[in-house]
């Protein structure tokens, strides 16, 4: 082991697979969307209201789907409880300095506040799109939009624990004895910005799938080219704070890093999105379509480039 | 030396003959700042929208003027 450029170089993996990879994804998208949708309530104008009801109905399904996936990964799924119960004392099981059991509880809160908002928005929405649905618009959900005060602490709470869930991901690879994760602090706080950038693409291709003109979907449009900005300088951090150890990426891995999440997912969408002062159909559609894949590829790189040594 | 691993081995020869790491590091020295580093970026990406939404008044108002 002389020359190792990590102390984690001989651990062995944990065998996260594609699930783990569309969890991250996934629960990046659902609390990255809802995070957006929050702050679209909360500080944007009345117009945009729809944007916002968007981000809701995209967080409540991601979060499902998360829970599911993170219970099919399991050796035995249907001990999935274990993670909140104590199975001996049926007491909670929480323990404050591991961010998987934190998590857990996270997804759990946060799915609550997912489901409260997502009633809201279809209790309010007398356009929702998909009539087996219309059956569960009640009235009593109205209370839980931003309009109210109730609204607002819901908001608040929920896109704390959308965050939450979009960057813990991040800590739970940094304290996992595993070469890459554990070398750099900073996948975190790439994880945090590549959710809102995957999450504003999804948003945008959405509105603009549906034929919505509101001025937000600009608004929305301008924000992801700074966070995409943003996205590109975190990344060059980390691979800077990797050090020696970035010899990892070194690998048909660093070839998908480069092509896959540097120039197709970030610096692509950047040049559509920054050239063009209007945005076609295509240039829309292309770039929500670029960043989404960036963000995939992104983890799909973090994950198996460890998992690989 | 690591804390916390209720483990002791004793080495009668450097680390790496045994293929042991000559300076390991418990992970879980990343909780904090890794933790912070997920916060900061909540609030970049917060200030951003906060930003992007909020000034479309100025710049609409900017555009109507040209």
């Amino acid at each position: 082991m002389n020359g190792v450029p990590s102390s984690t170089w001989f651990t062995t993996a944990p065998h996260w697979d594609w699930l783990i990879v569309l969890y991250f994804f996934i629960g990046g998208l659902a609390g990255g969307c809802y995070f957006l949708a929050a702050l679209i309530d909360l500080f944007g104008h009345r117009e945009d209201r729809p944007l916002a009801r968007l981000g809701y109905y995209i967080a409540f399904p991601c979060v499902l789907l998360s829970g599911f996936l993170l219970t099919v990964d399991l050796s035995r799924p249907l001990r999935f409880w274990h993670m909140l119960i104590e199975r001996n004392t049926f007491e909670p099981m929480f323990k404050y300095w591991s961010p998987m059991s934190v998590g857990s509880w996270a997804l759990l809160i946060f799915g609550f506040f997912s489901f409260l908002s997502f009633m809201g928005a279809l209790a309010e929405d007398d356009d929702f799109p998909l009539p087996a649905l219309r059956r569960f618009r009640f009235s009593a959900f109205r209370a839980t939009q931003p309009r109210s005060v109730l609204g607002r602490i819901i908001a608040v709470l929920g896109g704390l624990a959308g965050f939450y869930i979009a960057g813990y991901t991040g800590v739970l690879l940094a304290v996992t004895n595993r070469p890459i994760w554990s070398d750099t602090p900073l996948l975190s706080l790439l994880f945090v910005i590549s959710a809102a950038s995957t999450s504003a693409a999804l948003m945008m291709l959405l509105a603009h799938r549906s034929g919505w003109t509101m001025p937000g979907i600009a608004s929305l449009q301008r924000m992801d080219g700074w966070v995409l900005a943003l996205e590109l300088l975190v990344l060059i951090a980390v691979m800077v704070s990797l050090g020696p150890v970035i010899r990892g990426w070194l690998n048909a891995w660093g070839v998908l890093l480069l092509f896959g999440v540097v120039i197709l997912g970030l610096i692509v969408p950047l040049f559509l999105s920054w050239g063009h002062r209007q945005m076609n159909d295509f240039n829309v559609t292309a770039t929500a379509a670029l960043v989404l894949l960036g963000g995939f590829l992104l983890r799909v790189v973090v994950i198996f480039s460890s998992e690989a040594i | 030396m690591l804390g916390g691993l209720n483990s002791f081995y004793l080495l009668v020869d450097k680390p790496e003959v045994y293929g042991l790491p000559p300076d390991p590091k418990m992970p879980s020295r990343n909780l904090t700042s890794s933790s912070m580093y997920a916060m900061l970026g909540a609030v970049m990406v917060g200030l951003i929208g906060v930003f992007s939404f909020r000034d479309r008044g100025g710049r609409e108002r900017g555009e109507a003027r040209l």
